[in-house]
């Protein structure tokens, strides 16, 4: 209702037939777009988003509670339950905090099958990510295209660790075991394969007019804002700031690695949609100069003792993980269990950028947001 | 009122409604299984293929479990509006394929003719146009009486959307009308004898794709339904039987666009390259059996396009589809019916 | 002018939309990466973490897997002193893969290999004590070692 009609109106019954008001809707927690079970209450004027908030906690299962009880060997697995469409980086991130903690020197190779591992998970979560992102935005082949390839990194995740989704692939100290026969060759066919496949999706997005209008310029955040709400990950490199864990702050012999940062330039949809499908092709770069490189040596450091104690103190460790940076803050008293244990889990902090970028626009934008948040509930809640 | 005129009005028609209701169900029913089908080939997948060879059964299975289904009316509803609302979407959709020539007519001997249709009605597209739009009521309804804010939010657009789109589709049709010369659909299925007016009116036949396809809600235009905004869209409460009938009347919906468009653009029951004349002389149920599917296939390869088009785009939003409705395609299609008349007036005088 | 000229044929014409439209048509004839489960058994890798078995006839009750494990599904019995000097075979073993996430924890530290997971993936049941394994239900390991060594008929006679 605009001023002059409602000053017009005055306080006759006429105004109050005339009010309108906003509406509420609740977005969620069942929803086919908020990718898991996130709730968000909207404050609609007509279709256009006046408020939202965010409410979460459904998912939550007090992992980091938990782990206060069980010792530091079998926290391991229960990191992956974090983030699960992107295991391996949890558990990577779980037990470089541990072997910072107690200093253990991880031997050069099991820290390039590391790279290799994580960077294939990368791969896979960012194809899920792309899917689903697209389904949200109708273009339902996408998810199929995307998860025929994520397929086959889930078979290689299988030959290699045994396990599909929730790999506990590292343990504390190295990797478990050396690549399989045949694994490298089939790695390397997929990453031949994967280029030309990422060609598609982009013929089916980048250059659509229709995902083009549903992206550009939708969800603006500056890099400044970005930065003051703490996001990270490829949220944050769409709105241009140069920002990887795996640059800024090198762990797991990153710095070994020619690879290149994408950054987007206006921070809206399409640049976090460009900036993942980028990050593929050089997760792609990493992975061939890793499996070139590959040194030989042991997995596991020669002297580990059994029983994981390390000295008291506490200890900050962050990996790039898929979703942005993933730090772990452990503190210890000597025990074999950890005193305190806090995750910086990144789809928990992006996900406070969702009000900056869809308040003033319109409901079928909220999709498109968190979609392009890319977040995972098992990590927002904890 | 003799024998003869009472088969004439009242027999006949009856016998051929009953007989179109069945087949178009039947068609329907398979569209549904030949779009999961083709989709899931799309889509690197195969699609159903547990139920009966080749999940030939699917959709009788569906159809079984639909209408062993709770019907839930929620208690926000107003159950008779919720109770009816379904019958209006699915009625228009169905009475529309009564004016539609699927074949030649069959001519036997001493000159009878038997028309391929219910009643050829000499304002046929008239009243098609008119029929479908009432579906929109369905929707509308559906949406309000829900008493829930998904389909609220479902049925606003799709009522705005009918309305936008709906004019850009009377304008394409109309250089069509204009074209044949008439409003019966089998004239202008034989004003297409030379050449299918897909080619001269090539604007009109993209104007009537594209708002063909806003019409029936599909993607890239689906938004009443938007799946991963609005839930299920207008029919988000439906369950069982009532939810039936909307998806039944979306097929339906497709089925009758497709139909039209090949009477429309794609020449109809026309048999290309041969001339009617040469099989006629052959055997005059030839020459019907051979329209009959040959209307079937033009048919088929449209509907072929639109799930092509399903497994492509993604989804527009509201307003750019608002958009686009107002601000590119009917400016198309005025322009298209300005030039049709023109040529029409002094060219083809 | 003629790049507006350009766009204007290009939003008329829609040539991206139309290689878009390619590429599905393109897999619309590839073939299909459905598998086709029930009717094809997927053949997992040799390092898959299926359904643990245990070898009860290897194992030394040392409970290393039992205290690995972080989920506590296993417990292990060892039998009484004296038995235990010269037959080291548990008395019990329990799994209850009800609870067991298919880490693999305890598979690391077994000395003798007699945990291990099978290739076995298909867990499914409708009682929750079929996923309660003890000694007389555990899935032992039917080797062919066994086999040669005459052992199987001892394995299959305790099991019973
Ligand atoms: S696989 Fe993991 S959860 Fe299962 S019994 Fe072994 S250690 Fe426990
Ligand atoms: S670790 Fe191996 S040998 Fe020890 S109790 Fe477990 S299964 Fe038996």
């Amino acid at each position: 209702m605009t001023t002059e009609l409602r000053e017009a109106a005055g306080t006759s019954p006429l105004r109050k037939a005339l009010e309108t008001t906003t509406m509420e809707l609740n977005f969620g927690p069942q929803h086919p777009a908020t990718h898991g079970v996130y709730r968000a209450v909207l404050q609609l004027d007509g279709e256009r988003v006046v408020g939202i908030e965010s409410i979460i906690g459904y998912l939550h299962r007090g992992i980091e509670k938990w782990v206060e009880y069980r010792t530091y060997t079998k926290a391991t697995p229960i990191f992956d339950r974090l983030d699960y469409v992107g295991a391996i980086l949890n558990c990577h991130g779980y037990v470089g905090t541990v072997e910072k903690l107690m200093k253990i020197e991880v031997p050069k190779r099991a820290q390039y099958i590391r790279v290799v591992l994580d960077e294939l998970q990368r791969i896979a979560n960012h194809l899920l990510w792309l899917g689903t992102h697209a389904l949200d935005l109708g273009a339902m082949t996408v998810l199929f295209y995307g998860l025929r390839e994520r397929e086959v990194i889930m078979d290689l995740f299988e030959a290699m660790v045994g396990q599909r989704l929730l790999q506990n692939a590292y343990p504390i100290g190295g990797v478990r075991l050396d690549f399989p026969r045949g694994w490298e060759r089939a790695c390397r066919n997929f990453m031949a394969e994967l280029p030309h496949r990422l060609d598609e999706y982009e013929t089916l997005l980048s250059s659509n007019r229709m995902w083009l209008q549903r992206t550009k310029g939708i969800g603006v955040i500056s890099g400044a804002e970005a930065v003051a709400l703490g996001l990270s990950g490829p949220t944050l490199r769409g709105s241009g700031v140069y920002f990887d864990v795996r640059k800024c702050i090198p762990y797991g012999s990153y710095e070994d690695f020619d690879f290149e940062v994408p950054l987007g330039e206006n921070g809206d949809v399409y640049d976090r949609y460009i900036v993942r499908v980028r990050e593929m092709r050089q997760s792609l770069r990493i992975l061939q100069q890793a499996l070139d490189g590959m040194p030989e040596g042991p997995l596991m450091p020669e002297k580990l003792s059994k029983i994981i104690r390390p000295p008291a103190g506490e200890v900050y460790f962050s990996v790039e993980g898929a979703k942005g940076q993933l730090g772990y803050y452990l503190v210890s008293d000597g025990t074999d269990k950890p005193w305190k244990c806090h995750v910086r889990s990144p789809s928990f902090i992006n996900l406070q950028g969702l009000e900056k970028m869809v308040v003033g626009g319109l409901v079928a934008d909220v999709v498109a947001n968190i979609g392009s948040l890319d977040i995972v509930l098992g990590e927002v809640d904890r | 009122m003799t024998f003869e005129s009472l088969m004439t009005y009242v027999g006949w028609p009856l016998i051929k409604i009953v007989i179109l209701l069945g087949v178009v169900a039947f068609c329907v029913a398979y569209t549904v299984y030949i779009e999961r089908r083709l989709l899931g080939f799309f889509q690197s997948r195969v699609g159903p293929n547990r139920v009966g060879p080749f999940g030939l059964i699917q959709p009788i299975a569906d159809g079984l479990k639909l209408i062993l289904k709770e019907d839930i009316i929620p208690a926000n509803a107003q159950p008779f509006l919720f109770r009816i609302a379904p019958i209006f979407a699915i009625v228009p959709a169905f009475v529309g394929f009564a004016i539609i020539s699927f074949a030649p007519p069959l001519v036997t001997g001493a000159g009878v003719v038997h028309p391929f249709v219910v009643k050829d009605v000499n304002l046929g597209i008239l009243f098609l146009l008119s029929i479908t739009s009432l579906g929109v009521f369905g929707i509308v309804l559906a949406g309000w009486s829900s008493g829930s804010k998904y389909p609220l939010f479902g049925s606003l657009r799709s009522a705005s959307q009918m309305l936008s789109y709906e004019i850009p589709l009377t304008l394409s049709v109309l250089s069509v009308i204009l074209m044949a010369g008439s409003f019966r659909l089998s004239d202008i299925v034989d004003a297409q004898s030379k050449l299918p007016f897909a080619i001269p009116l090539i604007l009109a036949f993209g104007v009537y794709v594209i708002s063909a396809v806003a019409e029936t809600n599909r993607i890239p235009f689906d938004l009443p339904e938007g799946e991963s905004e609005l839930v299920g869209g207008f029919h988000t409460e439906y369950s069982g039987m009532r939810f039936a009938f909307y998806f039944l009347a979306e097929y339906a919906n497709v089925v009758l666009v497709c139909c039209v468009a090949t009477s429309l653009f794609l020449g109809g029951y026309k048999i290309p390259f041969v001339p009617y004349e040469t099989l006629l002389a052959a055997h005059p149920i030839l020459v019907s059996a051979l329209g009959l599917a040959v209307f079937g296939v033009k048919a088929v390869l449209f509907l072929y396009f639109y799930i092509w088009i399903r497994a492509t785009f993604p989804r527009y939003r509201y307003d750019q589809l608002l958009r686009i409705g107002w601000m590119v395609l009917l400016p198309i299609a005025l322009l298209n019916l300005f030039l049709v008349a023109g040529i029409k007036l002094w060219l083809l005088r | 002018m003629p790049g507006a000229l350009h766009r204007l044929v290009r939003m008329m014409t829609f040539p991206e939309l139309a290689s878009g439209l390619g590429v599905t048509f393109k897999w619309f004839h590839k073939p299909k990466v459905t598998e086709f489960y029930p009717d094809k058994r997927p053949v997992l890798p040799y390092r898959a973490k299926g359904r643990l078995h245990v070898d009860l006839e290897t194992c030394i009750s040392c409970k290393m897997c039992e205290r690995a494990c972080p989920e506590d599904c296993i417990k292990v019995f060892q039998p009484p002193k004296e038995v235990f000097k010269t037959d080291k075979r548990p008395v019990q073993f329990f799994i209850s893969l009800e609870h067991c996430i298919h880490c693999g924890m305890c598979v690391d530290p077994c000395p003798t290999g007699s945990i291990h997971h099978s290739q076995e993936f298909e867990m499914a049941s409708y009682l929750r004590n079929d996923y309660l394994f003890d000694r007389t239900t555990l899935p032992y390991d039917l080797d062919v070692k066994h086999f040669k060594q005459g052992i199987l008929e001892n394995v299959v006679e305790k099991g019973q």
